[in-house]
């Protein structure tokens, strides 16, 4: 399982009232490039979704988790163009 | 010889301090007439919890249920459903005279018959605007039905459907559902989605809030897409983001435990 279903769900949306989006990767793994690529299709979205809706995405993240990797750091690999563009929020989430 | 303040002034004052219960229980000893006015701030939040005969202090404490304080109480919480007896649910037992509830919280740990629980509360309040169900069953979701002006719902470790206890019946008329819903350690994705899905008038959540480890999107995405005309908000945990998930998820060994009556509060922080 990966991060396409999130794509998926996020393309039946139709509401113009939708603003908000956040993500939180929970994971000790290592990302296969498959998945990276999945990221990368999510990425495109939600630079879709700011340009059209302005909405905001934010990654949740939660600093120096035991045997976690560190999401801050892997923000411009997961959503590049976003990351780039200065468009996404990072959010550190609660303990 | 004083006079004492009028009754709108003591309002006023005791309204001032809503927020301060130990204030406002040193007013009630000082001054029999913040009383009245003071109960209803008192008894606005109430917590139950069974490990701690709360419930069986309160009926000892207001043997008349009718002249209990409850009627005051907007935000009703209970943590492990008490033992309940024919008297408790009756019109005039200690359960319905919470009638005024708008925020209800039910954590089911440590009851084995979940479902027959539940059915005690169906109904409760008919001003009921948020309901948040932990470690319950599958089978919440008549209670859910019960409550009309139901906005918010949040399910927190939902746990299998027992024997004999899947027939469930589409409701005629649906809860308003119109605020958030937060998902977290559903065992049963695909019901409950359907579930939701097969209420009538269509789901209309504004805000969806996913802590899943999910093996199939089809429910979800069934799920997200039924609220695509409201939602404003979508917040999602994604386990495992890289590689496949495991058979039998991490959250669903936690759900094992709780059934075994261990602290499942601590599995899931």
């Amino acid at each position: 399982m990966s991060v396409q279903w999130i794509t998926m769900a996020l393309r039946t949306v139709k509401s113009e009232s939708f603003r908000n989006i956040i993500i939180h990767p929970a994971t000790t793994r290592t990302i296969e490039e498959t998945v990276y690529q999945e990221w990368r299709e999510l990425d495109q979205l939600l630079l879709q979704f700011w340009t059209t809706h302005s909405v905001h995405p934010h990654l949740g993240y939660r600093v120096g988790k035991p045997g976690g990797m560190d999401l801050s750091d892997c923000a411009s690999d997961l959503l590049p163009e976003l990351t780039r563009r200065g468009l996404v929020d990072l959010v550190e989430d609660p303990h | 010889m004083s006079c004492p303040p009028p009754p709108e002034i003591i309002d006023l004052i005791v309204d001032d301090l809503h927020d301060e219960p130990a204030t406002l229980k040193s007013c009630c000893v000082v001054s029999k007439s913040c009383v009245s006015r003071a109960r209803k701030h008192i008894f606005a939040r109430l917590k139950f919890h069974t490990s701690k005969s709360h419930v069986e202090l309160w009926k000892k404490t207001f043997p008349d249920p009718l002249n209990s304080p409850a009627h005051h109480t907007r935000y009703l919480s209970i943590f492990g459903i008490p033992v309940i007896t024919a008297a408790d649910v009756g019109v005039d037992g200690w359960i319905r005279t919470f009638h005024n509830v708008v925020h209800l919280h039910l954590d089911c740990l440590g009851d084995e018959d979940r479902q027959v629980l539940l059915v005690h509360f169906n109904g409760l309040s008919p001003t009921l605007r948020s309901l948040s169900l932990s470690t319950t069953s599958i089978e919440v979701f008549d209670l859910i039905c019960s409550f009309p002006l139901l906005e918010d719902l949040s399910l927190v470790g939902v746990l299998p459907s027992s024997p004999g206890t899947d027939g469930w019946k589409i409701p005629s008329v649906s809860p308003k559902l119109t605020g958030s819903l937060h998902l977290q350690s559903i065992w049963e994705i695909y019901t409950v989605a359907h579930r939701f899905c097969a209420l009538p008038g269509g789901l209309r959540f504004t805000k969806i809030t996913l802590t899943l480890s999910i093996e199939r999107i089809d429910p979800v995405m069934e799920l997200i897409s039924g609220c695509s005309d409201t939602l404003e908000s979508f917040s999602v945990t994604c386990f495992f983001l890289g590689g496949t998930f495991p058979p039998v998820s991490m959250i669903g060994q936690y759900l094992i435990a709780a059934r075994g009556y261990r602290n499942v509060s601590d599995s899931f922080s």
